[in-house]
């Protein structure tokens, strides 16, 4: 574990506009060879819709979306919700992510070698029937080709 | 002006839009400068140093976590505040972990430090950004395997660059003390892509001396809009001081399939 970075092999750079080749550090690069990034696998991001169910009962789990991404390993991943409880449009947040204790409600999202799995936890001791029913809400998920637990291998 | 780029699959590079190419000179990407796992147990008293990375800035940093304790097998991202035990920091020197753990069970932190610092204002040109039509036309295609890996390689996880893969390309970071009002911090940020894209925020206060990453609540809310980035942090349920708040906004979108 630890630095998994090579910024003296400059065997193939790109600088940003402006910056000499020979002179360029990495955070002046487009890209610099001894360094791995973060992508995206084709295929493996979406956005989709769901709305929470009519009832929610008391200390119980609702899958909103299952995600099987088959890498064998676990990956990186970043999931959005667009968040329509409060009433005001344009209103994002990076999961997990939890309302008002009041509310009780938790969207959370997980991942293990096989599958993303997106879902609600709803926390209350007694069923919720008006407060977070029928709330449409709108994510965006990315699962990255780079491992999640790789820790420098 | 010299310069190369390089379009997703499916997609001609000469019409492609910003956010349908998987290289190009004009943007940064994320680079990693290291990685690794720590161990959190309940004998533990915080801060202590997760990883000396001495790049003498507070650098862009992701931590992920499991735990036996709540869940065996499954992984998931700890922005600060939302679980016990998982809350990090990084300053010029280290990355640190700054939490408390209660458990017998341990809890472990992976985490990612990025060659790329908070606190860096980047405007990014915006060249096209109106999408193409993915089309089948031959794909040539680029790929970049890492050192030392075959450009033969199966495994993804060997490469650089592949034109199959979207990168996260940076088109923008910006960073700044909140504007103070009577209720609420608030930080903005013009980016006109044209769609909302997909960030992250840090925030810094006196208080703490590091840079963590915000954690969206009903405490702290973000708008994205196709023109703007805005924080807002209602402060009587905030506990800290003003806040200095750092944005990375990259070239993808949050609302549709990308």
């Amino acid at each position: 574990m630890g630095k998994i970075s090579n910024e003296q092999d400059k065997t193939f750079l790109i600088t940003l506009p402006g910056v000499d080749t020979e002179t360029t550090t990495p955070e002046q690069s487009a890209y610099h060879c001894g360094f791995p990034y973060e992508f995206i696998k084709e295929g493996l991001e979406g956005y989709f819709s769901y709305t929470s169910p009519p009832v929610l009962a008391a200390e119980t789990i609702y899958p909103i979306k299952t995600i099987n991404h088959n890498l064998g390993y676990v990956p990186e991943f970043q999931v959005f919700v667009e968040d329509a409880f409060y009433g005001f449009a344009d209103l994002f947040a990076r999961l997990p992510y939890w309302y008002s204790p009041g509310a009780a409600v938790q969207l959370r999202a997980r991942v293990n070698t096989q599958k993303l799995e997106i879902f609600l936890e709803y926390k209350g001791d007694i069923d919720d029937t008006q407060f977070f029913v029928n709330i449409k809400l709108n994510f965006k998920y990315n699962i990255f080709v780079n491992q999640l637990n790789s820790v420098g291998s | 002006m010299y310069g190369a780029k390089v379009s997703r699959q499916g997609f001609d590079v000469k019409t492609a839009s910003d956010k349908q190419l998987a290289f190009s000179s004009e943007w940064p990407l994320l680079p990693i400068e290291a990685e690794g796992v720590f161990k959190v147990t309940n004998d533990m008293t915080q801060p202590v140093t997760i990883y000396n990375h001495g790049l003498g800035y507070s650098p862009v940093f992701s931590v992920y976590y499991t735990s036996d304790f709540y869940e065996s097998g499954w992984y998931e991202q700890s922005p600060a505040t939302f679980r016990t035990g998982t809350e990090c920091g990084v300053d010029s020197d280290n990355l640190v972990w700054k939490d408390y753990w209660y458990s017998s069970t341990p809890m472990y932190l992976y985490w990612k430090v990025f060659r790329r610092p908070i606190t860096f204002n980047y405007q990014g040109p915006n060249h096209e950004l109106t999408d193409s039509t993915k089309s089948s036309f031959k794909d040539y295609g680029a790929i970049v395997s890492k050192l030392g890996k075959s450009i033969g390689s199966p495994d993804l996880r060997d490469f650089s660059i592949r034109n199959d893969c979207r990168p996260s390309i940076i088109g923008q970071s910006s960073y700044g003390l909140a504007e103070e009002t009577p209720v609420i911090y608030r930080y903005e940020i013009t980016h006109n892509l044209g769609y909302r894209p997909i960030y992250w925020a840090y925030y810094w206060t006196a208080g703490n001396a590091v840079w963590r990453d915000l954690t969206p609540t009903y405490v702290t809310r973000m708008w994205v809009t196709t023109t703007k980035v805005r924080i807002e942090i209602q402060k009587n349920l905030w506990g800290m001081g003003r806040p200095q708040i750092a944005l990375l906004i990259f070239k993808n979108t949050l609302d549709s399939n990308g």
